[in-house]
């Protein structure tokens, strides 16, 4: 039997690699349903029974009962006994069919949304005790399920219950472990040194005097990072709180702990690498240059150690308590940046350094290091809200708590610094001036100040939500004027880079490169001579930068996100260099196949002089281009979107339907059920549109049509995003629809893309919509409907400050959801 | 030793203490035996390419328009194949085979187990087949990987094998390291069975913290932490474990010697595939990928004082030519291949020996060349996983890349490799977007399947 769990999990995939994914993806969850034995559990459940045959009766008996049995379905004689496979079978169907909102029909009448939510939390858990359950309370804590938390409720103001967050642990952010832990222990270095070639260095002494050296020092990062990163397909959020760290996790930390505690003891190891050059060798002093003579390596050791640290490693016999304390103290503030308890003293003495004193002090402190960076405060951010509990029985978060929440919520670095520690250089060697220069070690690799936030925290102004919001806009204030984002100025440079982290992951465009596109036939191609290797990637970096545009003016964002005219080029000066069209062979080629081309402009008529414009903002970013605006609307018509959403060799409308049903209308689509074969047939001499009326049959219409009238209005595009009038010599067919918003003055028949977004843009749903995503990035969970008060308040602020960003996360960032912990 | 006595003296064991922990484990290696005996699989993988035109047999040549089929019988074996020529009914020669959906260079990195686009510093895709195998046929240790490299980090990560997105597996360098990683349990004294102790002092304490951690969580977060937990359990259990395989891995474990310790790297290569024959025999693990050596390696101790990359560059060595480098290099390690094959030769299992229910594959990370372009991607392999691989002794060259006739990746080599261990699938890695749609180019090597 097929378990709901096992296509949930399935998304509409369009890309070969993602395929084979979700098939092994696939494959592992009906293995472990296969392996699961079915407990013998008691029969029936009268609550489930009574319960279930109540909401039959009452909206199923029309079309289910004894009069019709429509799709041979009936409901009044089912079986409640879950202990047979058909009575699961059917109750599956039922709760999927209610689930996804596709029964009872529109037309008829609808359960309330406590009477429905109540009825498939009954069928779940009678499932769940005959051991046929999908674990509906776990997956709706997976952010692809977020949507089902129903929109009404949450909106309507009828929920009472004050907002808090459940006390929680957060697992350390890739990027920030990173930040820890890259640089200072993630790293193998080796040192390069030939002899006998050219260099800039006289070798004054030794066997080799009189020759010339060449040196070069490299570290490269080496390190596997125990908490990759893990995105949800449906919500393209990667940071979410419950992600867990395991076995594999901690694996990787393990190693990682080994390498750092010999780093911090004992120093890095650096391979010397000496190449002399021999008669037959050629010569130069890179690698490639380099070639022959005789190779030898040699291990040294640079950084600096702890002083305290290396009193300990030197010291013979037993060490003191005292001296204990005090290294202690450093491990603490390399790694937990706060100072120990008492019984954290006692605890660290005795079960980890005597333990293991016997085998040498080295071994005893190495042990602690490496304790310290496999303790669950290491790997996971605690969120337990260790303030004041109010009469609801919420607690505030503590000062070091807020600090870790604010600065997390903005910044992929971390928060707290390390103060001063006295250190030692570990090589004390004298050797030739440039490997002394190489080896010996100024500032160790970990040193870092504390931010902004942690000095108001350290001076106790950090308390209260007035403290909060205070240092929210002192945050989100900071200026940027540059809004130019490419490829050595990231999004990750940004002043808050989490902010336009949440566009990237909310439109999902920045996956643009991943989408692999047959780059050798499009130079033959009309419309796609302009796509090369690389312009995938500046595409993404087109729209990182007129996303930060559009924040920087900070106003009615969301509309102008999805209806904008503008479009930017962030590699073009707007010059077009002799050399350039040279090398392209002429005006002509040259033309055509210009990054421009993307947006269907010339380069020719939109040549500008950005170094010396007039305008300031055109001098340090570039120019902001205004296109037809039948032509271009919002990041949904970005080529970086629109190629994101697309497959190998067509476009995706069903993805791209999908993204708007779940993102900008709260909506869900049931994914593609584990029997049915995704194919569209090929036909060069049909339009996409065409070749996918085979989704019309009814079977695949009922979640089809949740997606493709949305998806096909973006058929005015190729499928590497460039604007097409036409499509197999025809005018291209760019009609759609609005429909199953559950919001009647919004459905409706759309001719073009920009008139399916106005209508979207102007619509309270689609901003509500756009707001649970927000709040779930943000949050790292899923709104509970004790959320609702946030929400509103969000989705206030937003309106009243004529849609602006910032006044929309200082609301979320000093809400309750955010401050307190139950 | 075959795997029932391996069980038998497993089961002496557990009369005695930890007879407990242990119950379970030899319910599972019992069950796992009835129903079929071990799958194992070796990846041996080189740097600066494996030259193709070494590797064919007398009056046997690739790079055609059509598959070049024959049987090794009565066929002379190139010069650095030599080793092999007692194991030619278990040898497979694959010519022929494209990896142009890889980014190559000096190396493809992931892609060259994986079949996809990889970057030394970028997290991996998606698994390698190396690691991909080894989720499906996990064991003490799921995978052990072997790196010949500058020998001063314990565990090193070469960007070659995953398993799964993002998850790069480690590679042991350094000779005592590993040992004591792999084999620390029998150590008497000494540094390493210090530190062996050491991580199991920290494992323990850490586990009790967290559990009194748990008890102050509310649920769901005991149960995330719960996740942590298992982790620390599951590594305890190893250790357990290999407690439990004091015997198998007395009898087993290659002598800690003076190839340890040794300054030449080529000695610590030895030392690998000694621990790997080792590790394979006596069950810690089914899966072994040894990344033979890197870009900056020094052969020295066969004689050769120039690097890797030097002589893909041209260098020789002293009176030997680059190409006279590169063929004592690639003699060398199918000489150690050799050797592991026939260790594993040598132990009986079910109605064979273990070779018959190995395979051991030797490959470059980079192709056919030090600087490749991924046209021609050579597969040596040893062993037919109990005939499932159709062959005993066979050469096989498909068509050139470009020619009509070719449509044949290394992608499915790796769906090949799949469908020999049971766990069929049809696409891995990427597609080359030049070679036609992704489901045009599904599949296994259909010639190599019985």
């Amino acid at each position: 039997m097929l378990s709901l769990s096992t296509f949930v999990f399935l998304a509409v995939l369009p890309t070969y690699a993602s395929a084979q994914e979700s098939a092994q993806e696939s494959a592992q969850v009906s293995a472990s349903a296969q392996a699961s034995a079915r407990a013998t559990a008691e029969p029936t459940s009268t609550k489930f029974e009574v319960n279930a045959k109540r909401f039959v009766t009452e909206f199923c008996m029309d079309c289910h009962g004894p009069d019709n049995q429509e799709g041979e379905l009936r409901l009044d004689t089912v079986s409640h006994d879950l202990s047979n496979d058909d009575a699961v079978q059917t109750w599956n169907r039922v709760f999927a069919q209610v689930q996804f909102g596709e029964m009872p029909p529109v037309d008829s009448v609808q359960p309330q949304a406590s009477v429905k939510s109540d009825f498939l939390q009954q069928i779940e858990a009678e499932l769940t005790r005959f051991d046929q359950g999908f674990g509906l309370a776990e997956k709706l804590q997976l952010p692809q399920f977020a949507n089902y938390v129903d929109h009404n409720t949450l909106f309507d103001g009828s929920v009472t219950e004050l907002p808090f967050t459940p006390a929680r642990l957060w697992r350390q952010r890739p990027i920030i472990y990173d930040a820890i832990w890259g640089s200072a222990y993630g790293r193998a270095p080796r040192y390069s040194v030939k002899i006998g070639g050219t260099g800039n260095h006289l070798i004054t002494r030794g066997p080799h005097k009189g020759k010339l050296m060449a040196t070069r020092y490299f570290a490269d990062q080496k390190y596997a990072n125990p908490f990759f990163e893990f995105v949800h397909h449906a919500s393209g959020f990667t940071d979410y709180a419950s992600i867990v760290a395991d076995q594999s996790s901690l694996e990787a930390l393990l190693v990682n702990a080994e390498t750092m505690a010999q780093i911090l003891t004992v120093g890095q190891r650096v391979r010397i690498v000496t190449q002399v050059k021999n008669k037959g060798s050629r010569t130069g002093n890179n690698e490639a240059m380099f070639v022959g003579g005789v190779t030898t390596t040699a291990n040294e050791y640079r950084g600096r150690v702890p002083v305290l640290f290396q009193e300990i490693v030197q010291s013979e016999g037993a060490v003191s308590r005292e001296l204990f304390e005090e290294a202690l103290d450093v491990v603490f503030a390399l790694f937990l940046r706060r100072p120990p308890t008492e019984a954290e003293y006692d605890n660290y003495w005795s079960n980890v350094f005597q333990k293991n004193a016997e085998l040498g002090n080295q071994m005893a402190l190495q042990a602690v290091l490496i304790y310290v960076t496999l303790t669950p405060e290491f790997v996971y951010r605690m969120e337990l809200g260790m303030g004041e509990p109010d009469e609801q029985g919420r607690r505030f978060l503590s000062p070091q708590e807020l600090t870790y929440a604010i600065h997390y919520a903005l910044h992929n670095k971390p928060a707290f610094g390390i103060d001063e520690i006295e250190t030692v250089d570990v090589y004390t060697k004298k050797s030739e001036a440039p490997i002394q220069r190489a080896m010996s070690t100024p500032r160790p690799a970990w040193a870092s100040g504390h931010s902004a936030l942690v000095m108001e925290m350290k001076d106790g102004n950090l308390k209260t939500r007035a403290d909060v919001e205070r240092v929210v806009r002192e945050i989100l204030d900071t200026p940027q004027p540059r809004w130019a984002i490419n490829h050595n100025r990231t999004y990750l440079s940004t002043t808050n880079p989490r902010v336009l982290q949440f566009f990237r992951e909310f439109f999902g465009y920045y996956k643009a490169a991943e989408v692999f596109k047959d780059i050798e036939e499009f130079k033959k191609r009309d419309g796609f001579k302009q796509f090369d290797n690389g312009s995938a990637s500046k595409l993404v970096y087109d729209t990182d930068s007129l996303i930060l545009h559009i924040l920087q003016e900070d106003k009615n964002v969301l509309r102008e996100l999805l209806t904008t005219d503008k479009v930017v080029a962030v590699y073009w000066n707007g010059q077009n260099d002799a050399k350039q069209i040279q090398r392209a062979r002429g005006e002509e080629n040259y033309r055509l196949a210009h990054h421009v081309q993307s947006y269907n402009l010339d380069p020719f008529e939109q040549q500008y002089d950005k170094d010396s414009s007039s305008d300031k903002q055109t001098r340090l970013n570039g120019k902001v281009f205004r296109v037809p605006k039948n032509q271009r609307c919002g990041i949904l018509t970005q080529p970086s979107w629109l190629i994101a959403h697309s497959g190998n060799f067509d476009n995706d409308p069903v993805r791209r339907g999908k993204w708007i049903r779940e993102n900008l209308l709260a909506g869900v689509v049931m994914d593609v059920p584990i029997s049915v074969d995704a194919q569209i047939p090929d036909n060069e001499h049909q339009t996409l549109r065409e070749r996918f009326s085979v989704v019309r049959e009814a079977e695949c219409w009922r979640c089809h049509k949740k997606m493709n009238p949305l998806g096909m209005p973006f058929e005015a595009y190729n499928h590497v995003g460039r604007w097409r009038a036409s499509e197999q010599e025809k005018p291209v067919d760019t009609t759609g629809a609005i429909s199953h918003t559950g919001d009647a003055s919004l459905d409706q028949d759309v001719t073009n893309v920009r008139v399916m977004m106005e209508q979207l843009a102007e619509s309270d749903l689609v901003r509500q919509s756009f707001i649970r995503h927000v709040f779930r990035y943000w949050m790292g969970r899923n709104e509970l409907l004790s959320d609702s008060k946030t929400l509103i308040a969000m989705d206030k602020a937003y309106l009243e400050s004529g849609g602006s960003f910032k006044e929309l996360l200082v609301t979320l960032l000093t809400s309750d959801s955010f401050l307190y912990r139950k | 030793m075959n795997s029932t006595d391996r069980r038998t003296m497993l089961r002496g064991v557990t009369l005695g203490a930890g007879a407990v922990a242990l119950a379970p484990f030899l319910k599972q290696l019992e069950a796992a035996e009835r129903q079929q005996l071990p799958k194992r699989f070796v990846f041996v993988v080189k740097s600066s390419g494996l030259q193709g035109d070494y590797l064919n047999p007398e009056g046997l040549e690739h790079r055609g328009d059509k598959i070049v089929d024959e049987s090794l019988d009565g066929r002379k074996l190139s010069d650095s194949m030599k080793p092999l020529e007692a194991l030619k009914n278990k040898l497979t020669i694959i010519q022929g085979l494209s990896g142009k959906m890889t980014r190559l260079g000096h190396s493809a990195h992931y892609g060259a187990l994986g079949g996809y686009k990889a970057s030394q510093h970028a997290p991996p895709l998606y698994a390698t087949i190396d690691g991909h195998l080894s989720e499906a046929f996990p064991s003490v240790f799921n995978h052990v990987g072997f790196k010949m490299g500058e020998g001063s980090q314990g565990v090193t990560f070469p960007s070659i094998s995953a398993k799964g997105p993002g998850q790069q597996l480690p590679f042991q360098q350094n000779p005592m390291a590993a040992f004591e990683n792999l084999f620390g349990s029998i150590l008497e004294g000494g540094d390493l069975k210090n530190k062996y102790t050491r991580t199991g002092n920290v494992l323990d304490a850490m586990s009790d913290d967290i559990r009194k951690l748990q008890k102050s969580l509310p649920a769901t977060e005991q149960e995330k932490l719960g996740h942590y937990l298992n982790g620390f359990e599951a590594l305890r259990d190893r250790r357990v474990k290999l407690v439990a395989m004091q015997n198998a891995l007395n009898q087993n474990a290659p002598d800690l010697d003076d190839k340890y310790t040794s300054r030449f790297k080529t000695h610590h290569l030895e030392a690998h595939f000694d621990m790997a024959s080792a590790a394979l025999i006596s069950g810690l693990t089914n899966v072994v990928t040894v990344h033979a050596d890197g870009l900056d390696s020094v052969y020295s101790g066969i004689g050769i004082g120039n690097n890797v990359h030097a002589i893909g560059h041209g260098a020789g060595y002293a009176s030997l030519s680059a190409q006279d480098c590169r063929n004592a290099i690639r003699s060398f390690h199918i000489e150690l291949i050799a050797t592991m094959a026939a260790k594993l030769n040598a132990v009986p299992e079910g109605d064979g020996t273990m070779l018959d229910n190995t395979i051991i594959v030797y490959t470059s990370d980079n192709a056919a060349k030090h600087h490749s372009v991924g046209s021609d991607w050579p597969m040596l392999v040893l062993g037919n996983l109990g005939h499932k691989l159709k062959s005993s002794g066979r050469y096989i060259a498909y068509p050139q890349y470009g020619r009509a006739g070719h449509k044949h990746t290394i992608c499915n080599w790796f769906t090949t490799l799949c469908h020999l261990a049971g766990i069929p699938q049809d696409l891995f890695g990427q597609p080359d977007m030049a070679l036609g749609k992704a489901n045009d180019q599904a599949g296994p090597l259909s010639e190599l399947l019985t």
